[in-house]
C-alpha cells in the first residue's frame, strides 16, 4: 500500500495517483487534516502501533499532515480557543511519534515530512548552505530601526520577504497577504517606530536568471526562470505577469552545485523539497531558500519533465 | 569554464521548417512567428556554437545580419544571451498519458438506441478523462440531468465533460446554466442552432455556456483546419510529434451505436451492443490510427504547421488514408491560405470557442 498525505487541490498528487492506478498499485490518499483512527501501545514487551503507521510499502507526505483529533471534536472548537490549542499540542505528540516510528519502520521508503516543514527555518538553512560552501545573500533579521538602517546603508540594494510563511489574514475589510519579495530603502523607515516585530532583509542579488530545483529522494530537476526583461517581475518571479509569462526552461545544474545541494539536504534532514537559487551576472550560484513542500507542477509542465510519472515509478520500483 | 558568448533560443521556442516557410513555435506563450531561412539554419545547424563561430561559419560575410537577427530574437524574448549552452538542454519531446484512451465522443439523435449509461460507465472503467456528448436532435432537460446524476453515482473517472445540445423549448439556456452550476464535471454546454449571435458565458469558474447560431445536425461538422484552431503548447506539440493529433487516445460511438476512432471515420470496430469499448479500443487496427503523425501525411509532411495543427483522418484529399485534411486551405509550397479559407466570422467564433476550451484540467 502506498499512502499519500496531501491537500485536496494538489494537482501533482492527482497526476501521480493516475500513474499508480495505471500500475494497479494499491494507493490510499489522506487529505490534509483528515481525521485518522490510531492505536499506540508501549509496554515492557515492546511497542506496537496501528493506524496510518503500519501496512505501507511507501509513505509520501506531499503536503500537510494526518490528524488524530476526531472530526466531532475538530469541528466543535474554533482554532483560536485555548482548549483547541491544548488538544492540538497533544495531537502533535501523537503525530510526531507516528512519523518517527514510521520513518524507522519504512527506512528509506518514506518521503517528505510534516515536521521537517514545521521546523524549516530560513536562518538556520542559510547557515547550513554556507557551511557546504554555497553562496548566500548577506542577511539581517532585526527588530531595531537603527540596525535596519545600518544594514540598508551598508548594502544599498536591499529586499525584504517573509521570514516564515506568507501572510494570510482574512478580515472584515478584506484579506491581508504578503507581497512576496519587495525592495526596501531608507525612506521606507521613516514611518516605522524604533522597534518592531522581526524584519527579514537581504542584500538584493542581481541576477541573470533564477533557478528553481525540485529534489526528490536522489534526483534533481531544475528550471531557469528569466524574469529580468520584465519590469513587473524583476524582484521576484512570484509577482506573476500572466500575459507574458516569464520564460521558464529546463536547466542542467553543474555537478559541483548539485553535490552541494545534496550536502545541504542531508544537513537539513530533507529527502525532498524545492530550492531557489539565483544565477548572477558573474556566473555564480546563490542559495536563497528551501521549501520542503513547495509546488512543482509548473516546473514539471514548463520543462516537460513528467515528474508525476517519475515519482510514481520511484515508489513502485524502489 | 571558458566564456564563449552566444545566444540560445528558450527551450520552449522550437523552430520548424516547411517547404516554403520556417517558423518558431512558441510553446510557452502559445504563438508562432515566421523566420527567414538563414535564421532557421543558424538556430538549428549552429545551435550552441559561440556567436563568433556562427559568424565564422558564414565566412564573416553576414556579421551584421546575424547580429540583427539575434538582437531581434532577444528583444522579442525568443532568445537570450548566454555563456554556457551546456546548462540549457533542449526541451524533451516526451509525451505520456497514464491511460491509453483519454478522449471520447458519444453521438446521439432521436433514433439512437444504444445504451448511453453503459457507454458512460465503460468509459469511466477505462479511465477516460474527457468526454464530449453530442446531441443532434432536441432533448429533454430532465433526461440529461438524470444522466449527469448517474455520473456522480458511479464516481466516474471522467473529469471533463462537454455537451452539445440543440437550443429548443425543452432545453434552454436557463436549463443549461442550472446544470453548469450543479455538476462539477460538466465544463461546457454548447447550445447549437441558438437564436441570436454567437456568445460565450462563463457561468462559474471555468464552466462555460456557448450559444451558436449554426446547427450541428450531424458528425460532418468537424475536421476544419484553421490557424485559430492551432494548439501551440508543449503537450500538443510533443503529442503531434509522435501521434495523430486528432485520433490519439480517442474513441467514439456514433449515433447508431457503432464504435469508431471518430464518428466520421468509415471503419467501425463493432457495435456497443456486443463489443466493449475496452475491446474495440485495444484492437491493433484501432490503435494503428493513433500512430499516423503529420510527418506521414501527404502535403502536411512539408508544412511548417504540422506539429501545432489539428488533423482530420475522416475527410481527406482524394479519400486517401494518408491524404491531407480536406478542410485545410493551406498550401505549404506557396505559403498561402486559399481564399476559400473560413470567413472572419468563423474565425471569431473559433477564437471564442478556444478561450472556452482552454483546458479545465
Ligand atoms: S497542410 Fe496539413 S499541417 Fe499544414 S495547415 Fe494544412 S492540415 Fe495543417
Amino acid at each position: 500500500m502506498i499512502t499519500i498525505v496531501s491537500e485536496e487541490q494538489d494537482i501533482m498528487t492527482d497526476l501521480t495517483m493516475e500513474w499508480l492506478a495505471r500500475r494497479k498499485t494499491p494507493t490510499r490518499r489522506i487529505q490534509n487534516y483528515e481525521p485518522q483512527t490510531f492505536r499506540i501501545e508501549i509496554d515492557n514487551g515492546g511497542s506496537s502501533a496501528a493506524g496510518p503507521i503500519s501496512g505501507n510499502s511507501h509513505y509520501w507526505t506531499r503536503r500537510g499532515k494526518e490528524n488524530y483529533i476526531p472530526a466531532t471534536i475538530d469541528h466543535h472548537f474554533s482554532e483560536n480557543l485555548p482548549v483547541y490549542r491544548y488538544l492540538e499540542q497533544d495531537e502533535l505528540v501523537v503525530s510526531s511519534y507516528v512519523e518517527t516510528k514510521r520513518k524507522q519502520q519504512l527506512n528509506h521508503h518514506d518521503t517528505g515530512s510534516f515536521f521537517a516543514e514545521k521546523k524549516n527555518n530560513k536562518l538556520i538553512n542559510l547557515e547550513l548552505a554556507k557551511s557546504v560552501h554555497l553562496l548566500i545573500p548577506p542577511t539581517c533579521v532585526t527588530n531595531s530601526k537603527k540596525v535596519l538602517a545600518q544594514f540598508i546603508r551598508r548594502h544599498k540594494q536591499v529586499i525584504t520577504k517573509d521570514l516564515c510563511a506568507p501572510v494570510y489574514l482574512p478580515g472584515d475589510k478584506g484579506t491581508l497577504t504578503s507581497s512576496g519579495v519587495i525592495s526596501i530603502g531608507l525612506s521606507d523607515l521613516d514611518a516605522m517606530a524604533d522597534n518592531f516585530a522581526a524584519v527579514f532583509v537581504q542584500e538584493n542579488i542581481s541576477k541573470q536568471f533564477e533557478i528553481r530545483c525540485f529534489l526528490f529522494r536522489k534526483t534533481i530537476f531544475s528550471m531557469a526562470i528569466f524574469s529580468q526583461n520584465d519590469q513587473q517581475t524583476t524582484t521576484d518571479f512570484r509577482n506573476y505577469n500572466d500575459a507574458r509569462p516569464n520564460r521558464c526552461v529546463p536547466f542542467q545544474l553543474p555537478p559541483s552545485i548539485a553535490s552541494k545541494l545534496w550536502k545541504f539536504m542531508a544537513l537539513a534532514e530533507l529527502d525532498t523539497g524545492s530550492i531557489d537559487l539565483i544565477y548572477t551576472p558573474e556566473g555564480e550560484f546563490v542559495f536563497l531558500e528551501v521549501n520542503p513542500m513547495g509546488q512543482f507542477h509548473w516546473l514539471s509542465e514548463n520543462c516537460n519533465y513528467y515528474l508525476e510519472h517519475f515519482i510514481a515509478d520511484s515508489f513502485t520500483n524502489a | 569554464m571558458s566564456v564563449q558568448p552566444t545566444y540560445l533560443l528558450y527551450a520552449s521556442c522550437v523552430p520548424v521548417s516547411g517547404a516554403k516557410r520556417k517558423i518558431i513555435c512558441d510553446l510557452q506563450r502559445n504563438g508562432y512567428v515566421p523566420i527567414p531561412d538563414g535564421l532557421y539554419e543558424i538556430l538549428t545547424r549552429h545551435r550552441g556554437k559561440s556567436h563568433k563561430d556562427i559568424k565564422a561559419a558564414y565566412e564573416n560575410k553576414y556579421d551584421q545580419i546575424i547580429d540583427d537577427y539575434f538582437k531581434m530574437l532577444v528583444q522579442h524574448e525568443f532568445a537570450f544571451a548566454c555563456t554556457d549552452p551546456n546548462l540549457f538542454p533542449e526541451l524533451s519531446l516526451d509525451w505520456k498519458a497514464p491511460f491509453p484512451v483519454f478522449n471520447a465522443i458519444l453521438d446521439r439523435d432521436n433514433n439512437s438506441a444504444y445504451d448511453l449509461r453503459s457507454a458512460v460507465s465503460q468509459l469511466s472503467g477505462i479511465n477516460c478523462k474527457y468526454l464530449q456528448l453530442r446531441f443532434f436532435d432536441p432533448i429533454d432537460g430532465a433526461a440529461l440531468t438524470e444522466l449527469l446524476q448517474y455520473f456522480e453515482t458511479i464516481r466516474s473517472a471522467t473529469i471533463g465533460l462537454e455537451v452539445l445540445v440543440p437550443a429548443a423549448p425543452g432545453f434552454t439556456s436557463t436549463d443549461a446554466r442550472k446544470l453548469l452550476s450543479t455538476f462539477d464535471r460538466l465544463n461546457k454546454i454548447t447550445l447549437h442552432g441558438s437564436p441570436g449571435e454567437f456568445s460565450i458565458e462563463e457561468v462559474r469558474n471555468k464552466r462555460f455556456l456557448i450559444s451558436m447560431p449554426t446547427s450541428v445536425d450531424s458528425e460532418a461538422h468537424c475536421g476544419i483546419i484553421d490557424p485559430e484552431l492551432f494548439s501551440i503548447n508543449i503537450k500538443a506539440f510533443t503529442e503531434a510529434k509522435k501521434f495523430n493529433s486528432c485520433l490519439n487516445g480517442k474513441i467514439s460511438v456514433d449515433r447508431k451505436g457503432f464504435i469508431r476512432n471518430c464518428p466520421s471515420m468509415q471503419e467501425d470496430f463493432g457495435h456497443l451492443d456486443d463489443t466493449s469499448l475496452a475491446e474495440a479500443s485495444s484492437h491493433p487496427d484501432f490503435r494503428a490510427r493513433w500512430q499516423m503523425t503529420k510527418d506521414e501525411v501527404n502535403v502536411c509532411r512539408d508544412c511548417e504547421f504540422r506539429y501545432i495543427c489539428t488533423d482530420c483522418r475522416a475527410y481527406t484529399q482524394d479519400n486517401e488514408a494518408d491524404g491531407k485534411p480536406l478542410k485545410c486551405g493551406y498550401d505549404p509550397y506557396t505559403g498561402e491560405w486559399a481564399s476559400t479559407a473560413p470567413s472572419n466570422r468563423l474565425r471569431t467564433r473559433v477564437r471564442a470557442q478556444k478561450t472556452a476550451s482552454s483546458s479545465p484540467a
